[in-house]
């Protein structure tokens, strides 16, 4: 490490940004040839018909689906920034004693798909950490309803733990699992809310943002509950600030390996230093955290998860390649940093290529997209519950299913089926443009 | 008097000259009455010089005045000599060919520029032809918000060009005159009113439909005993698909003599209802509220509009009907068919039991 770079140490997080009323999420704009180019895509959508013997998945995502790029870490880390930013907005409040004057019910809306880099979700870690009871969510019977009749109000008391306060607040994170889109599956949402409104208890709820869209219609929900609030959008800067902090923190999947560099496979660009080195990204690289940033909606887990699809490693015969010519003509100028001079470390180069275009299949696209609406509502689903809240389902359509598995609009977890986060703008965009409700930041 | 140097004295006419003679009467030598020149030996009470300077100028201007008329005259002379020329003999000959080109009703075939006319007929049509397979080609998938915009802008830039089309061969065509327009009005007229009266009837309501909008391409309406969705709307007639998938052409003249209903009027969405009919002896409020839940829970519901369950006693039984809005009108069938379904599986959990009347058996 040369000693003009600033040490992994230098990477100062950001003051943390106070969670805001929804409705002020502000949706990180574009670079305008990027607008340009989605812009022609979607027209070539409009006038180019694909045949009707065209398979459901295009030829072209089957081998990137199957090429997988390199992954360097498995699961979706945490994300720090909002973390701390949760902590700002919440800590005080859930650590400070009862006061009438002060709001008893707090309300965390989130975009979908923040369940996997926090096990429970981004408020369930909260809890945890803050030692806060959670109120589990109704079990569920595997066959796609609820395992037992729920129309009694649960028990919000909570029991006293050891060495915690009877007025702590009480946390539930997911609100959008005590409900399925069928015609007895309100009841539980309904007993939970009327409990909330009995109760004199604090409690922190954490909801969906399309299951909320959803249940201030079907509920009422708005009437017992607060006004929601929800994260500030990851621009650019945010972004490149949460990947150089992730790149740089002890933990990262890079422990123990070679120093990685990423760098843009188009221009050349350097995205994210090894070790999260450098100062802000500019020029192409910049750029590319602006398109991140837009085409991720500014949800952080879906930047991450664009982020690591579009990642590339070369291949060994590339490699090999490149040493040979290295060894016959020393003078040359390698191609890139991957190849290590002898007198430095082993370091390794991902390169970044351009971000994936999720296409709907053509055939039956509203049927794919009541399946993914219902997947947004209620987040991850069984089959069989899925097919509860789906009707095309019901009437057949595991081939859709499979069929939007390989284009990559959901994935499973274990047994559960979600909408995969890097395919949720487009799913977004899709909805929004089919007149489906869609949900408010 | 503008050649007058600008400091020389302006005559003043109303202003009373001493010893000279009165504006009326002008000296018999003047050689143009309107302009009274003084007399050469008339005194002034301004200097000798400068009463001469004023009384050339006047007369020059006297001059030239004469002489202008004089060529007016000659010129008058020669015009109505060339007309007797051109006229033959006959001066009343030539005012009955001027009334013969007033009246002509078509331009001269060779004055006719048919191939201009070929091109105007064909570009327009091409235009419609283009604008009738356009938009609703981008209505159907472009973002469900444009769509009844688009559906909608096809009659509406149809009649226009087909109104500048008419008025462009017209003008190629006809020799428009007032004169011509009321004789070839008047004939229109009779024409309309005693042969193309029903047809004339449809023009012209088709006219008012695309200004008055009882429909518009996309809309849902019923028009007789036909229920369907608008696909066109055309000069005479707009074409509905029934849910049958029958294409129905009804004259526009309907609007004058029967009611049009439209579900949607313009908008994305259309109240769709499901009906149950249970035996009377049954827990209403707990089926009226899983009705309910059928509806808020359907994934074809609009989140925005009101879901209402309304019942009613029959003498066969209670009749209970879901009445909501899809998200898209084009739904509306496979809204209704979820109601149904999962209405009847509710019905039976809360502890109804739907009736049916006895069919009509076969007569014998």
């Amino acid at each position: 490490m040369s000693a003009d770079r600033p040490a992994p140490a230098d990477v100062e997080p950001e003051a943390p940004r106070e969670f805001r009323p929804t409705g002020e999420y502000r949706y990180p704009a574009m670079p305008a040839d990027d607008v340009v180019r989605s812009g022609w895509t979607r027209l070539k959508q409009v006038f180019v018909t694909q045949e009707d013997s065209a398979p459901m998945i295009a030829e072209d995502r089957l081998q990137r689906a199957t090429d997988g790029g390199f992954a360097p870490a498995a699961a979706r880390p945490a994300c720090d920034p909002l973390r701390r930013e949760l902590d700002a907005t919440l800590a005080e409040w859930a650590a400070s004693e009862p006061d009438p004057f002060v709001p008893r019910l707090q309300l965390i809306v989130l975009p979908p798909g923040d369940g996997d880099g926090d096990g429970g979700g981004l408020l369930a870690a909260w809890a945890d950490r803050h030692g806060l009871e959670r109120l589990a969510s109704p079990p569920r019977d595997g066959k796609g309803s609820f395992a037992a009749p729920t129309h009694r109000p649960p028990d919000l008391r909570g029991q006293r733990e050891e060495g915690g306060r009877r007025d702590d607040p009480l946390v539930i994170p997911r609100l959008e699992r005590w409900f399925l889109r069928r015609h007895d599956g309100l009841g539980p949402i309904r007993a939970l809310l009327e409990a909330i409104d009995r109760t004199d208890r604090r409690i922190v709820i954490g909801c969906n943002s399309w299951a909320w869209a959803f249940l201030k219609n079907a509920v009422d929900a708005h009437l017992v509950l607060p006004t929601g609030r929800t994260f500030q959008a990851f621009d650019a800067d945010r972004l490149s600030s949460w990947f150089r902090e992730l790149v740089s923190a002890p933990s990262a999947g890079g422990r123990g390996q070679d120093p990685v560099s990423f760098r843009l496979s188009d221009s050349g660009g350097t995205v994210l230093g090894a070790d999260g080195r450098g100062d802000q990204p500019n020029g192409s690289a910049r750029d590319y955290y602006r398109t991140l940033a837009a085409r991720s909606l500014g949800v952080p887990w879906v930047a991450w998860d664009l982020w690591r699809r579009s990642l590339r490693s070369e291949t060994q015969a590339a490699k090999q390649a490149e040493k040979e010519a290295a060894e016959i003509d020393p003078d040359a100028d390698p191609a890139d940093s991957a190849v290590a001079s002898p007198d430095e470390p082993e370091r390794r180069t991902l390169w970044v290529a351009a971000l994936e275009e999720f296409t709907l299949p053509a055939r039956r696209e509203p049927d794919a997209l009541l399946i993914l609406h219902s997947l947004l509502i209620h987040g991850p689903l069984t089959e069989a519950e899925l097919r509860g809240t789906a009707p095309m389902l019901r009437r057949g359509g595991t081939g859709l299913l499979s069929a939007l598995a390989g284009a990559g609009f959901v994935s499973h977890l274990g047994k559960r089926i979600a909408c995969a986060p890097a395919a949720y703008p487009a799913v977004r965009t899709g909805l929004s443009a089919s007149g489906f409700p869609t949900d408010v930041l | 008097m503008d050649e007058l140097p600008p400091d020389a004295p302006r005559p003043v006419p109303d202003a009373p000259v001493p010893n000279a003679p009165a504006p009326e009467a002008p000296a018999p030598e003047a050689p143009a009455p309107e302009a009274p020149a003084p007399t050469p030996d008339a005194p002034t009470s301004e200097g000798d010089g400068a009463s001469e300077e004023i009384a050339e100028t006047v007369v020059e201007g006297a001059d030239a005045t004469g002489d202008a008329l004089n060529d007016l005259a000659d010129a008058f002379a020669k015009a109505f000599q060339k007309i007797g020329e051109g006229a033959g003999d006959s001066p009343d000959s030539a005012a009955e060919e001027a009334g013969e080109e007033a009246v002509r009703l078509i331009n001269d075939l060779q004055d006719i520029s048919f191939w201009r006319i070929g091109l105007i007929v064909a570009g327009t049509w091409l235009a419609i032809w283009l604008l009738r397979k356009a938009l609703p080609y981008l209505a159907d998938r472009g973002p469900s918000q444009l769509r009844l915009t688009l559906l909608g802008a096809v009659p509406i830039a149809r009649l226009a060009l087909l109104t500048l089309a008419i008025l462009w061969v017209g003008q190629l065509v006809f020799n428009i005159t007032l004169q011509n327009f009321l004789v070839v009005a008047g004939a229109v007229g009779v024409a309309l009113g005693f042969a193309f009266k029903d047809y004339a009837s449809s023009l012209i309501a088709g006219i008012v439909a695309v200004f008055e909008r009882p429909y518009r391409p996309g809309d849902w309406i019923r028009m007789g005993d036909d229920y369907g969705e608008v696909i066109s709307v055309g000069l005479r007639t707009v074409v509905i698909r029934t849910p049958a998938d029958d294409v129905v052409a009804a004259p526009h003249s309907k609007i004058w003599t029967e009611n049009v209903a439209n579900s949607n009027d313009g908008a994305r969405t259309l109240l769709c209802v499901a009906d149950f009919y249970l035996a009377p002896d049954h827990d209403a409020d707990r089926v009226r509220e899983a009705l309910s839940d059928v509806a808020l829970t359907s994934a074809y519901l609009s989140f925005g509009k009101p879901v209402a369950v309304m019942l009613s006693e029959t003498p066969w039984g209670t009749h209970y009907k879901v009445k909501a809005y899809p998200f898209d009108m084009r739904d509306q069938f496979a809204f209704v068919s979820d109601l149904t379904v999962r209405g009847k599986r509710a019905v039976a959990d809360a502890g109804g039991t739907e009736i049916a009347a006895p069919a009509p058996g076969p007569t014998v």
